[in-house]
C-alpha cells in the first residue's frame, strides 16, 4: 500500500546535475533556510541529481591525497544528516527511472524512490513548487 | 496582481538566456506585478554595472533586486561594486519570501 | 608565460558544485598535470577569474546540525599552484566583470592579460585544453 505524499509548504524539484554549477549547494541552502523557519519541505531529484543519495557513495568522499587526515562528507551523508535533523519536516524523493538509468538504484534508506508517473501527486501535495535546473 | 520571486543563477556569461530572463522580469514589473529578482551563484555578476543591460531596465520598471551574500563573497564581489539599488540578502530572506502565500517563484 | 610550460590549461566554467566537490575542484588536478607534463600554465577566463581573487576566509555553510567547513576555496588552491611554479594568468575582461575594484583583490603573483592575447600564445604550447 503506497504511503500518501505528506503535505509540505514547498517542493524543491532538483533536476540539474551535480558537479556542473552550484545548484545543489543552492538547493540545500534553501532547504535548510526553509527548515529553519519551521517549514515542511520535500525534495524530488531527477537526472544525475539522483546520484546525490546513492548508497554506493558511502559516508565520505575519497581521501584527499594532499591531506590524508581530513575527512570530507559525501553528499549522501550531508543529505542523510539533514533528513535526520528534521524527521517530520523534510522528505527526499528520488525518481526511480532516472536513478536506474544512471546505475544508482541502490539508495540510502532515508530517501524514497518513486515512479515518475506519480510526480504530479508531489506537486499537488505542496503549496509551492520550484523547479531547479534541467536534466 | 501577483507577487513574483524570480531567481537568476546563470548570469551574463550564459548570454542571451540571462538577458531574456531579465526581460521576463522587466515585463512582469512593467505589467504592475511586484517582482523581486534574486541573483545567486554566477548570476550575482549581473549586478555589476555594465555587465547585464537588462538589470537597469528591470529596475527602472519598478523591480526589486536582491543579491546573494554567500555567492558574492565566493567571488570576492563587494557591495560597493554592485549597482546601488541592489540589496545583499541571505538565503533566510529568500526562504521567508518564498513562504509568503501570495508569492510565486521561478528558478532560472 | 612560464618558459618551460608545455601545456596551457584554460578554466572558464567556474564554481561547479561546492558541496559535492569540496577539495576536488577543477584546480585539484593541476599540480599533478604540471608535474607530469613538464610544466603547465593556467589561464582563468570569464567567471573563473574569481578564482584568482582574495575572498578572505574559507566559506562555511550551516545545514541543519552540521556546519560544512570543507567547501572549495579557490584562492588557497591558486596560491598552492603559484607556489608549485605554475604560471597563473587571468584575462582582463573576466576580471572587470567581477567589479570595478576586483583588480585590487588579485592574489600576488597572478598575471593579468588582455582579452585576446592568450590565443596569440597558443602555438607555443604542445597542448591547449579547456579544463
Amino acid at each position: 500500500m503506497p504511503r500518501p505524499v505528506p503535505r509540505t509548504d514547498v517542493l524543491l524539484n532538483l533536476f540539474g546535475a551535480p558537479h556542473q554549477t552550484d545548484l545543489v549547494t543552492s538547493a540545500l541552502r534553501l532547504a535548510a533556510a526553509l527548515l529553519r523557519r519551521g517549514a515542511r519541505v520535500q525534495i524530488w531529484t531527477c537526472g544525475d541529481a539522483t546520484r546525490l543519495t546513492g548508497a554506493a557513495l558511502g559516508d565520505a568522499k575519497p581521501r584527499d591525497y594532499t591531506d590524508l587526515g581530513r575527512e570530507h562528507p559525501s553528499t549522501a551523508r550531508v543529505v542523510r544528516e539533514l533528513i535526520e535533523d528534521h524527521p517530520d519536516r523534510l522528505y527526499w524523493y528520488v525518481c526511480r527511472f532516472c536513478a536506474e538509468e544512471r546505475g544508482a538504484a541502490e539508495q540510502i534508506p532515508q530517501v524514497r524512490t518513486r515512479a515518475p508517473f506519480v510526480f504530479a501527486e508531489h506537486v499537488n501535495a505542496a503549496d509551492k513548487s520550484l523547479l531547479m535546473g534541467v536534466c | 496582481m501577483t507577487a513574483h520571486l524570480l531567481i537568476e543563477s546563470g548570469g551574463p556569461q550564459t548570454g542571451p538566456a540571462c538577458e531574456r530572463f531579465l526581460g521576463d522580469a522587466a515585463r512582469l514589473a512593467r505589467d504592475g506585478h511586484q517582482v523581486v529578482l534574486f541573483l545567486v551563484e554566477n548570476g550575482v555578476t549581473a549586478a555589476v554595472p555594465g555587465t547585464a543591460p537588462g538589470i537597469e531596465t528591470f529596475l527602472s520598471d519598478g523591480g526589486e533586486l536582491w543579491v546573494d551574500t554567500f555567492s558574492a563573497a565566493q567571488r570576492a564581489l563587494p557591495a560597493a561594486d554592485l549597482t546601488p539599488r541592489a540589496r545583499l540578502v541571505d538565503m533566510d530572506d529568500v526562504a521567508a519570501r518564498l513562504l509568503e502565500p501570495r508569492v510565486r517563484a521561478v528558478w532560472h | 608565460m612560464g618558459d618551460q610550460a608545455r601545456w596551457l590549461l584554460i578554466v572558464e566554467k567556474a564554481y561547479r558544485g561546492s558541496i559535492e566537490t569540496q577539495y576536488a575542484d577543477v584546480l585539484y588536478c593541476v599540480p599533478d598535470l604540471h608535474r607530469q607534463s613538464g610544466g603547465c600554465d593556467l589561464a582563468l577566463r570569464g567567471p573563473a577569474a574569481g578564482y584568482a581573487l582574495d575572498t578572505g576566509a574559507r566559506p562555511a555553510l550551516r545545514l541543519g546540525g552540521r556546519t560544512l567547513d570543507t567547501l572549495p576555496h579557490p584562492p588557497t588552491s591558486v596560491a598552492k599552484l603559484l607556489a608549485a611554479g605554475v604560471t597563473v594568468l587571468v584575462e582582463e575582461d573576466g576580471l572587470a566583470a567581477l567589479g570595478r575594484t576586483a583588480a585590487e583583490r588579485l592574489l600576488p603573483g597572478v598575471r593579468v592579460i588582455g582579452g585576446d592575447d592568450l590565443a596569440a600564445r597558443w602555438p607555443s604550447y604542445e597542448q591547449v585544453w579547456f579544463l
